[in-house]
């Protein structure tokens, strides 16, 4: 299903610069150059490129968990530099709260934002179903499986009404099997609560299946290579080779990745600065 | 991820020279916090104005230490403290782990021993003390006796946890292979324990150290722990600050020259995890 | 060992195990109280050396009814009490205050790590010098000791968790002090706790000790005293009483503890 009105910039990263200094090696690496993207209201877009690109460092800095050497973003038209309810983050290690079961965990941004349990429970009832935990919510995170862990993280953040999900390779510790699930789930909550995601993944597969529009990075230093809109209905997109005009994106898309991938293994020393 | 200002990377250009540069820099990251202790010390004293005998000046415990040295006495208690420590470590672990070995091989034999080594491993080698003191008199034997008696039992608990650690399969492969039970002991449970075996020797030690030092104060007439005790009674502070941070340094250093390593190395070199004690 | 735990489902085995432990533990146990009592007619030592079962005992019933047993036992608990709640009281809060910060934490380890080396015991003489024998003394010796072991793994603990479990906080619209207590707090619980069990550990023996050195008070006090008049009695009794007081509070206090929290988050123990 494709955003057919396109309109209101959600997120707009301007002109974007991070160089990492590393205190051991002295070495600074220069992971983000010059990176502009606008991510539209609404919109499920992903970010594809080949592992240690700068991916990750891009969402964190939208997230405002990073300050960056230079460049601005803009959410709503406002320059944000700090993190803020507004933006919720599900991270690829999950970063659940092992002293915390999956209840308090689901329900740690209410109870962050000042609601007592009585209006918690509810609320995180509604996203404990949505994901499919129902009867584990009294299980740490030590007790759940790979898959489990990442469901909880999704509600966690679903659950604290994010207008944007910033998803960092959420899905990519769990198994195979799994994962076609997850994504399955992810386009159906989006579906349901048309929030603005912004995913993250190296995989063009997971980037085609899920995306209204996917944005290829260049290898590091990281910039945007180019933007492929996706118009094939995402019921049709398990089936590439059904579908002759999803299997030309698809086929795009490897070929941008393949190249960056390539590039980046040609000049790994190279592209310290 | 913390954002870190780009910096300037002038020192790359020559490897040696970073190598120094790293090396200097770890040795001001260590020694500058001790020397703005000195230095507080130092104006706490002045400021304070309390008495030399009741707080020393860092001037004084300086000269304190070069008239020890000079005078011999300080390497002389030295010698003597590290030989007492060394020998109650060694027999604490020559007879824990023999012990540990023989009640691993029976089942019934570890759970019938079990309540005795338990409760005598709760009664502190402090409270031991008086009574030594009444067998061997003041001296040696007493000191020595308590180290043992502190370094026995977490070598005794580790080497049990590091045998039965072993897997099953390994022991009955070498006993398949035609294996005596004196080859598997010396093939397979030793070897296999010698990392727990390692971690109980470095807490034991640990504990060892302070016995060390108690016991000197209470029964002997050498030594460390006697010395700055000895030396508040004829109220020489200093001297009891000198042997406080020798004692800090040489502990320092057993720990991380000897143990540590020794730990490191059996952990390292059979690639297996450390078991929490 | 599988298939004996497969039988020991049924209740009636459980048990059957259970009474064959108890029967494995009486007989060395049992030995070891019949060699103590035949030691003495068989062996030529002096009473003041090996005391017999019942000099023992008549000692522990005299010190028992005349109160000094249990104002021994009161008083060392109750130092031992103090001490530590204020070891701990100051050591974590600063150990946290150190951590959150890299560069204040690595101004202090080195200094940490030096303290802790010789915390205890070794601050004896200063703390007869600075507090004259006693009360005073021994706090001041045991404290130091908890102080030192317990500010170690705080640090330790806050340095070990994971950024991701703050960032999340953060993201989740979390303040700086939601992270202190919902991520940095729980998170270092484990080191903590491990601290705790150390610092009392070495805090027990630094009682002991400070307290025959430095005391004049408290069951160390006691048995040394009892050595300069020859009276073993006195001294296996204490030893006795204090091997079962450490028991007490391992049992009872500091397993429980670890076990729970340990158990329940499923965290494993950093170790040190
Ligand atoms: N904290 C850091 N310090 C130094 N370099 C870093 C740090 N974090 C990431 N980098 C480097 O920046 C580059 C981009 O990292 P990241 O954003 O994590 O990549 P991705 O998520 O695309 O795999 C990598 O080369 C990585 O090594
Ligand atoms: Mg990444």
């Amino acid at each position: 299903m494709p955003t057919t009105t396109a309109t209101a910039t959600k997120i707009a990263v301007r002109d974007l610069v991070h160089r990492y200094y590393d205190v051991q090696s002295h070495a600074t690496t220069l992971a983000i150059q010059g990176l502009d993207l606008n991510v539209q209201d609404g919109e499920f877009l992903s970010v594809l490129g080949p592992s240690g690109c700068g991916k990750s460092t891009l969402l964190y800095i939208i997230a405002g968990l990073i300050k960056p050497t230079s460049g601005q973003i803009l959410v709503d038209g406002q320059v944000v530099s700090k993190p803020g309810p507004d933006r919720g983050m599900v991270f690829q290690e999950y970063a659940l709260l092992p002293w915390k079961d999956v209840r308090e965990n689901v329900g740690l941004g209410l109870k962050l934002r000042g609601l007592n349990q009585t209006q918690r429970t509810p609320i995180v009832d509604r996203f404990i179903e949505m994901v499919g935990l129902r009867g584990f919510e009294e299980k740490y995170p030590h007790e759940l499986s790979g898959g489990m862990k990442q469901r909880a993280a999704v509600a966690r953040t679903l659950a604290s009404d994010p207008k944007v999900m910033l998803m960092d390779e959420p899905f990519a510790a769990v198994d195979a099997q799994t994962r076609i699930t997850m994504q399955e789930e992810l386009v159906r909550i989006w579906q349901e609560t048309r929030k603005t995601i912004l995913f993250v993944t190296h995989s063009v597969e997971e980037a085609a299946f899920l995306a209204d529009r996917v944005a290829v990075l260049k290898a590091r230093p990281s910039r945007v290579k180019e933007i492929v809109t996706i118009t094939t209905p995402r019921t049709n997109r398990r089936q590439a080779d059904k579908d002759p005009e999803f299997g030309a994106v698809q086929a795009r898309l490897f070929d941008l990745v393949r190249a960056e991938v390539k590039e980046s293994g040609d000049s790994a020393t190279g592209s310290r600065h | 991820m913390i954002a870190q200002p780009a910096r300037g990377t002038s020192l790359r250009q020559s490897p040696g020279l970073a190598a120094a540069a790293d090396r200097a820099r770890t040795v001001f990251r260590v020694t500058l916090p001790f020397i703005c202790l000195l230095v507080v010390w130092q104006v706490g004293v002045i400021l304070s104005g309390l008495p030399e005998y009741f707080f020393p000046s860092p001037a004084t415990v300086a000269g304190s230490t070069v008239l020890l040295v000079e005078r011999g006495i300080l390497p002389s208690y030295i010698a003597d403290s590290m030989a007492r420590f060394a020998l109650g470590v060694f027999l604490g672990v020559a007879l824990a782990v023999p012990t540990g070995v023989a009640m691993t091989l029976s089942r019934r034999l570890s759970e019938a021993l079990m309540p005795i080594v338990n409760f005598f491993h709760s009664i502190v080698e402090m409270a031991w003390i008086p009574l030594f003191v009444l067998w061997f008199g003041y001296g040696f034997k007493t000191i020595l006796l308590s180290i043992t008696y502190v370094v026995f039992f977490p070598v005794l608990y580790n080497t049990l946890l590091g045998v039965r650690t072993i897997p099953k399969a390994t022991i009955n492969a070498v006993l398949v292979l035609g294996a005596k039970p004196k080859d598997v002991i010396l093939e397979v449970l030793l070897p296999g324990a010698l990392p727990n075996i390692a971690t109980g020797v470095r807490l034991g030690a640990g504990y060892a150290f302070r016995a060390l030092i108690a016991a000197e104060m209470i029964a002997a007439q050498s030594g460390l722990g006697f010395m700055i005790f000895e030396a508040r009674q004829n109220q020489l502070t200093h001297r009891t600050i000198v042997g406080m941070i020798v004692m800090g340094i040489l502990w320092l250093a057993i720990e991380r020259l000897y143990l540590r390593p020794l730990e490191r190395v059996t952990i390292e070199r059979w690639g297996m995890l450390r078991r929490a004690e | 060992m599988d298939s004996s735990l497969a039988r020991a489902r049924t209740d009636g085995v459980l048990s059957r195990f259970a009474h064959e432990r108890l029967r494995l533990w009486m007989i060395p146990v049992s030995l070891a109280l019949a060699a103590w009592l035949v030691a003495p007619n068989v062996v030529d030592v002096p009473a003041y050396k090996l005391p017999s079962m019942a000099m023992v005992w008549e000692e522990f019933a005299r010190m028992a009814s005349d109160g000094t047993l249990l104002a021994g036992i009161a008083g060392s608990l109750w130092r031992l009490a103090i001490s530590f709640c204020i070891g701990v009281g100051l050591a974590i809060p600063l150990g946290v205050g150190i951590a959150l910060n890299r560069h204040v934490a690595g101004f202090f380890e080195p200094l940490v790590i030096f303290f802790q080396s010789i915390a205890g015991v070794a601050w004896v003489p200063l703390a007869i010098i600075w507090f004259g024998f006693g009360q005073g003394a021994v706090v001041f010796v045991v404290a130091n000791a908890v102080f030192f072991i317990v500010l170690f793994n705080t640090i330790t603990g806050v340095q070990s968790i994971q950024p991701t479990l703050k960032q999340a906080v953060l993201t989740l619209g979390g303040s700086n002090w939601d992270v202190l207590r919902e991520v940095v707090l729980p998170g270092a619980m484990v080191n903590i706790l491990s601290g705790l069990r150390t610092g009392l550990a070495f805090g027990w023996r630094a009682l002991v000790a400070a307290e025959m050195i430095a005391g004049n008070i408290g069951l160390g006090y006691m048995t040394l005293e009892a050595a300069q008049w020859y009276k073993s009695g006195v001294i296996v009794a204490g030893i006795i009483v204090i091997g079962c007081l450490w028991l007490l509070m391992d049992r009872l206090l500091l397993r429980p503890l670890e076990m729970r929290t340990v158990e329940r988050w499923g965290l494993l123990r950093q170790d040190d």
